[in-house]
């Protein structure tokens, strides 16, 4: 699954060439190029000049069309017209970055502290460093990152905090055992942590959901509805995105020790089936091992059709396996539930950011140093385009219906295939709510569909299944074709049941 | 060309027979040696040359980098040129008169001037009688940790290699941080240091850690700045964002906790930091409120010994007195205004304006 390290330059004029002559599957093969990858999709590399390390913390662009990148390494470069510039330096890892899309003011999200960045005297690098809010608790331990960061229309900032690595056998320390509950590794050594928070526009700090372990990416969609991706550990049997709701609490209850109703309490004198009750179940699990180890930033496609037949549906990547993933929302009594995808699978470094552009163009920011990824670049930035033209063979979603599933394509599909039963390798399982590392697939059991019945004239699928709630449900299509024999680039999709359906799907 | 001197204050028999050979510099040299910085990277381009002994030398001293630099030839025990180049370190302001020289008696040998980039200087001098090794160092600010070499003085001088510096050794000298024509600023964890730490780095190598979570100066430093190495991480397998290294020697700045006080010395400071402003050239200013009163805090080296002086700017329309601690135990403290009643220095309204506190060890 690796990219050779054929010069990354390279290969993108050779893809940009070949895929122009609309030799794209031949291409896609014999360049070892992603090796999944929808078809009407390219990625491009975007070069780095030499001398500049970029561990991609945050991407956004400025109304001038300039792309604002921030580093681990405490960096933010200007880009606009392959010209790079160094407009701030020296801060302290910047995990997020938020640009007014009118009057172009420029905050950033460092570990620390929330900044504005002023360029006072207009010679294109901030000189002044304004502090907004830096009442989230902070000790020298490395986990304790600060993720960001959305805006809503009010002008109040968000952003995740994590947990503190408390475990002495990992941490190498006892100074930051604070916090932890059951025996879990993640705990809390300063005030905050696990938490999401917002920023008022007068620069208060205002605690907003409790329960998170490693929040790296948090996105919000036009609704201002908020959500954020968690990493897959202690409390947490496998990565999730979770819905952010004001009181809201995760799953990992190191953070409740900040929760004013906690005060005094022994988090370990409550129990694992007391947190159960407590928490929000995530809206859909990332299928740890399968599918992604450590997601970053949910960025919605809301880009009016630029990005292909995937409107409104999240792209989140992950940087271990360095594969872009899709993600299918829909709201089922009241709450949000869906299914995730593969989708572009590798790309070139672990990927942590996302970000469209004006023109639907997905900047796609990695970092692999540290914790490597499956791709071998050490950080990098990537773009993935849609032609605009291609329709690719996806499946578009997987909806939950009273009785089952309908499964949508993204074009009409081999009617014969869609009919017949032995087309659907269907699973669920669950994952353990525990506070020891990671999960198995729980209670891992084969279901067969029953009543098929094509439908939106071959441009989808329902079938009646046994429906159990906090379930994972894996759909495996195996050899599922287009109309015209097209194979589907990602012939799995897994859904999240959390809450039946109630009504009849129109 | 200039010849070295310097044989006012030293009176080794050694350096006097350099400088006697230095004076008969218009004689041919019997070894001509040419030796030039490479540039970005903080290293000679000869690591080890050798001649043979008391012999005239001409050393022609090259320098390609972007930045000053010198080349002084010392003589001394393991780890000289680091004891050299920390002595020139805490020469203060007045190092760049003295082409960043310590008087050192016996231990410099022979030195250039600090050249600027695409300068060059021929030093003549008689090598020692006495075979040996005898290093060369750079003393400009945090240099002497990656330029250095030795010059080996040996009746075969065929048998020494000459080496010169490969690109693949620079290892870690690129993580060093220099501040060299403008003040630096990086905020990092930092070694026994607290979690929001803005590290500073001042031209001319003195620098400081301030706490933007208490507002106060966790410790100073002089000589070379920071390797910010375990914070960016060296190569692909580290995760970086670990405390970078302070290089060079801390000094107390005498600031325990929160210094200011408003309307007495025994009213509670309610600090919130506000921010830096960067200066361009100059020390960066740094921001906070105390008990709502907006504070501007400019801190430069000491103009004296080694430390550091703090400026304070606040709000002219506040009424009552401000009151200073700044900690006088064992080091020396003046000031610009107000009168000390006890360890705190009550500055009178008409002058918080601006007023400054100095506070330095002569070493």
């Amino acid at each position: 699954m690796m990219i050779p390290s054929l010069n990354k330059t390279i290969w993108t004029k050779l893809i940009c060439c070949l895929f122009l002559a609309g030799c794209w599957d031949m291409v896609a093969a014999e360049q070892k190029s992603p090796s999944n990858i929808p078809a009407g999709y390219v990625v491009e590399t975007v070069e780095i000049p030499e001398g500049i390390t970029l561990g991609v913390g945050g991407i956004a662009f400025a109304p001038d069309g300039a792309v604002f990148l921030t580093s681990r390494e405490g960096q933010v470069w200007r880009l606009q017209d392959e010209k790079w510039s160094l407009f701030a330096d020296g801060l302290h890892e910047v995990l997020g970055i938020y640009i007014d899309p009118v009057t172009s003011e420029i905050w950033v999200m460092q570990r620390p502290e929330l900044t504005k960045l002023i360029d006072e005297d207009g010679d294109g690098a901030a000189d002044v460093f304004r502090t907004i809010n830096a009442e989230w608790g902070l000790t020298d331990n490395y986990h304790e990152y600060a993720f960001g960061m959305v805006r809503d229309s009010e002008g109040n900032f968000y952003g995740t905090l994590n947990t503190s690595l408390s475990w002495v056998g990992w941490a190498g320390s006892s100074k930051w055992d604070v916090g932890r509950v059951h025996d879990g590794k993640m705990g809390r050594a300063a005030r905050y942590r696990g938490w999401s928070f917002q920023i008022t526009p007068d620069g208060r700090f205002v605690p907003w959901s409790s329960g998170m372990r490693s929040p790296a990416g948090i996105g919000m969609n036009k609704m201002e509805e908020i959500f954020y991706t968690d990493n897959q550990g202690d409390w947490n049997g496998s990565s999730t995105l979770q819905h952010v709701v004001k009181g809201r609490f995760h799953g990992h209850p190191s953070s409740l020790m900040d929760h004013p109703d906690f005060q005094g309490q022994d988090l370990n004198a409550i129990s694992v089936d007391a947190y159960r009750e407590l928490r929000t179940p995530p809206a859909v699990f990332f299928i740890h091992g399968d599918l992604a180890n450590s997601p970053g930033e949910p960025v919605f496609n809301e880009t009016g059709g630029q990005f292909g037949p995937f409107e409104d549906q999240i792209f989140v990547g992950d940087q271990t396996r360095s594969n872009l993933m899709r993600i299918y929302l829909e709201k089922v009594q009241g709450a949000y539930q869906g299914a995730i995808f593969n989708f572009i699978d590798p790309m070139q470094s672990g990927i942590v950011r996302n970000q469209f552009d004006k023109n639907g163009v997905l900047y796609v920011g990695q970092t692999g140093r540290g914790w490597r990824s499956v791709g071998d670049q050490i950080f990098g930035l990537q773009k993935v385009r849609w032609d605009r033209r291609t329709t690719p063979v996806e499946m578009q979603s997987i909806r939950l219906t009273t009785t089952g599933f309908e499964i949508r394509f993204t074009q009409p599909m081999d009617e014969a295939l869609l009919k017949d039963p032995e087309s659907f390798s269907i699973r669920h399982w669950h994952y353990l709510y525990r506070p020891e590392y990671g999960s198995p697939k729980a209670d891992l059991t084969q279901v067969e569909p029953s009543n098929i019945q094509v439908t939106h004239h071959g441009m989808g699928v329902r079938f009646e299944l046994p429906l159990l709630t906090g379930k994972v449900y894996e759909f495996k299509l195996n050899g599922m074709r287009s109309e015209s024999g097209a194979d589907l680039t990602n012939p799995i999709g897994w859904y999240t049941l959390n809450r039946l359906r109630l009504d009849d799907l129109r | 060309m200039e010849l070295s001197y310097h044989f006012k204050k030293h009176g080794c028999f050694l350096y006097a027979a350099l400088i006697l050979a230095t004076i008969a510099w218009a004689q041919a040299a019997d070894t001509n040696i040419r030796l030039a910085t490479q540039p970005g990277k903080l290293r000679y381009d000869v690591e080890t040359f050798a001649v043979k002994p008391g012999v005239d030398v001409a050393l022609t001293f090259i320098n390609n980098d972007e930045m000053q630099h010198n080349l002084l030839i010392v003589q001394g025990e393991e780890g000289i040129t680091l004891k050299v180049a920390q002595k020139a370190w805490a020469m203060g302001p007045g190092a760049a008169d003295k082409q960043f020289v310590p008087e050192m008696e016996g231990v410099v040998l022979v030195h250039s001037r600090v050249l600027n980039p695409g300068q060059q200087q021929t030093l003549h001098f008689k090598s020692p009688d006495k075979q040996g090794v005898y290093p060369y160092v750079c003393t400009l600010p945090g240099h002497a940790f990656s330029m250095k070499g030795q010059m080996v003085v040996t009746n075969n001088p065929e048998s020494v290699k000459k080496t010169e510096a490969k690109p693949d050794e620079d290892q870690g000298v690129d993580f060093v941080l220099h501040p060299h024509h403008k003040p630096i600023i990086k905020r990092s964890f930092v070694q026994d240091g607290p979690p929001r730490a803005i590290n500073v780095g001042i031209p001319g190598g003195i620098n400081y850690c301030f706490d933007a979570e208490t507002c106060t100066v966790a410790f100073g430093w002089f000589g070379a700045f920071l390797d910010i190495g375990p914070d960016w991480g060296r190569n692909a397998n580290e995760r970086g964002g670990r405390p970078v290294r302070v290089l060079g020697e801390r000094f107390d700045a005498g600031q325990p906790f929160f210094p200011i006080r408003l309307g007495g010395n025994n009213i509670p400071s309610q600090v919130r930091f506000k921010g830096y402003r960067l200066n361009g050239m100059q020390a960066p200013t740094l921001e906070f409120t105390v008990n709502g009163a907006w504070v501007k805090e400019t801190i430069t080296p000491s103009e004296r010994g080694i430390g550091l002086k703090y400026t304070f700017e606040m709000d002219p329309g506040l009424v009552t007195p401000v009151y200073v601690h700044l900690d006088r135990s064992d080091a020396e403290v003046t000031v610009s205004h107000g009168k000390w009643e006890g360890s705190w220095l009550k500055i009178e309204p008409e002058d918080i304006a601006f007023f400054s506190l100095t506070r330095f060890y002569q070493p």
